[in-house]
């Protein structure tokens, strides 16, 4: 082998860590407002015509050996009844590995054409599609425009709850010369409501999730990074406690299968508060 | 070590949030009912009253009405009139329910008015 073989090799064994650890950090961390759907997924509940959404939320994370404390931020707009737009990005105050700020704006379109109303419960499906714009900085930002295609169905009842959606991230070539791998998104979510409450009562619905990730190879200057592709799939519980237009969030997010090399994420944890207007 | 003491305070929190808040729903006053609502519709696909605000919003815009009531285990809605204006028509409510991302199926009660 020659030197300058030798030394690329190095170089690309050195990158894998922490561009594994940043693709993987900056995909949990934006989590868009979501109006009453998974907490960790995507689901197809759309805002009111002219309705507005904000949503903060206090995330706290640990992959490999990072730790990261941010908040994520969205704003959300309902053009039609069938049809939402978002803003997306988070800021991060609190990084053991490095770079702290704001991170990528990502901008979302959701529109349900499926909907089935029936008496205390809803279907629907929704198509989603979103553009990640590297605004960010440092390991925060995938420096690249990548953009997300999918779908999301739900049944909504009063005591039960069920989700669904797929979603892949088509992450293009960035300023940096990385290529992050493709990622294939799938969720699913279980929604129980202990108590079927009325409208002016606090509404608590207790939420188990599943949330899986594919990842696709990732090169650097046209070079594949060994061990860069992989799954990982997660689970998670948590809460929605909501009263009128106000929701409260919680939920934590555990690893259940890893197949990434390198990589031992630890949990995520979110707290966020909606507020609908 | 430290990062599960962190996890389990964390959990015991929203846990014990989760419990308190179940407990004062059940405790809770339920809002009233209107008495003598002027319209009462059936509304399909009311399963979450984090959704129904939207209703809510939407109804209350609606000229002369004074009072909104979501019934969300009853699956209806009772509007309140003011006597000063002209009561919102049966199309103009069909079109707030829609609006809000719900189905009006059918009326259970509404005054005898043409529109």
């Amino acid at each position: 082998m020659t030197y300058k073989k030798e030394n690329m090799n190095r170089y690309f064994a050195r990158m894998t860590i922490p561009v594994i650890a940043g693709v993987i950090l900056t995909l949990l961390t934006i989590r868009p407002a979501e109006a009453h759907n998974p907490i960790f997924g995507v689901g197809p509940r759309v805002m009111w015509l002219n309705g507005w959404g904000l949503e903060a939320g206090l995330n706290w994370d640990k992959a490999l050996r990072e730790s990261r404390t941010g908040i994520a931020y969205s704003a959300e707009y309902g053009v039609t009844p069938n049809w939402t737009v978002s803003l997306n990005t988070d800021q991060i105050f609190h990084n053991t590995g490095g770079t702290e700020g704001l991170g990528d704006l990502l901008f979302r379109t959701k529109y349900r054409f499926y909907r089935n109303d029936v008496l205390g419960g809803i279907y629907q499906i929704s198509a989603i599609g979103a553009v990640n714009f590297p605004s960010g900085k440092g390991s925060m930002s995938s420096h690249s425009t990548d953009f997300v295609g999918g779908m999301a169905a739900d049944y909504e009842g009063r005591r039960w709850l069920l989700f669904g959606d797929t979603r892949y991230r088509l992450n293009t070539k960035g300023s940096n010369q990385i290529s992050q791998g493709n990622v294939f998104i799938y969720d699913a979510a279980l929604g129980f409501r202990p108590v079927e409450t009325s409208y002016y009562q606090p509404d608590v619905v207790l939420m188990a999730e599943l949330n899986g990730q594919v990842f696709g190879r990732q090169s650097v200057n046209g070079q594949h990074i060994a061990g860069s592709a992989g799954s990982r799939l997660f689970a998670a519980v948590g809460a929605w406690i909501t009263y009128r237009n106000v929701a409260f969030k919680p939920g934590i997010q555990i690893p259940v299968y890893d197949h990434l090399k390198d990589n031992h994420p630890d949990f995520n944890f979110v707290f966020s508060v909606e507020v609908h207007f | 070590m430290n990062t599960l003491k962190k996890l389990l305070t964390l959990t015991s929190i929203v846990a014990l949030t989760v419990v308190f808040t179940s407990v004062t729903a059940q405790r809770a006053q339920a809002q009233h009912k209107i008495k003598n609502p002027d319209v009462v519709a059936h509304i399909k696909g009311l399963a979450c009253p984090f959704c129904a605000y939207g209703l809510e919003k939407k109804l209350k815009k609606l000229p002369g009405v004074a009072e909104v009531y979501v019934g969300l285990n009853e699956g209806i809605a009772q509007l309140k009139l003011n006597k000063k204006d002209d009561p919102p028509t049966q199309k103009q409510l069909k079109k707030a329910v829609e609006d809000a991302g719900f189905t009006l199926s059918k009326f259970i009660k509404y005054p005898e008015i043409s529109q």
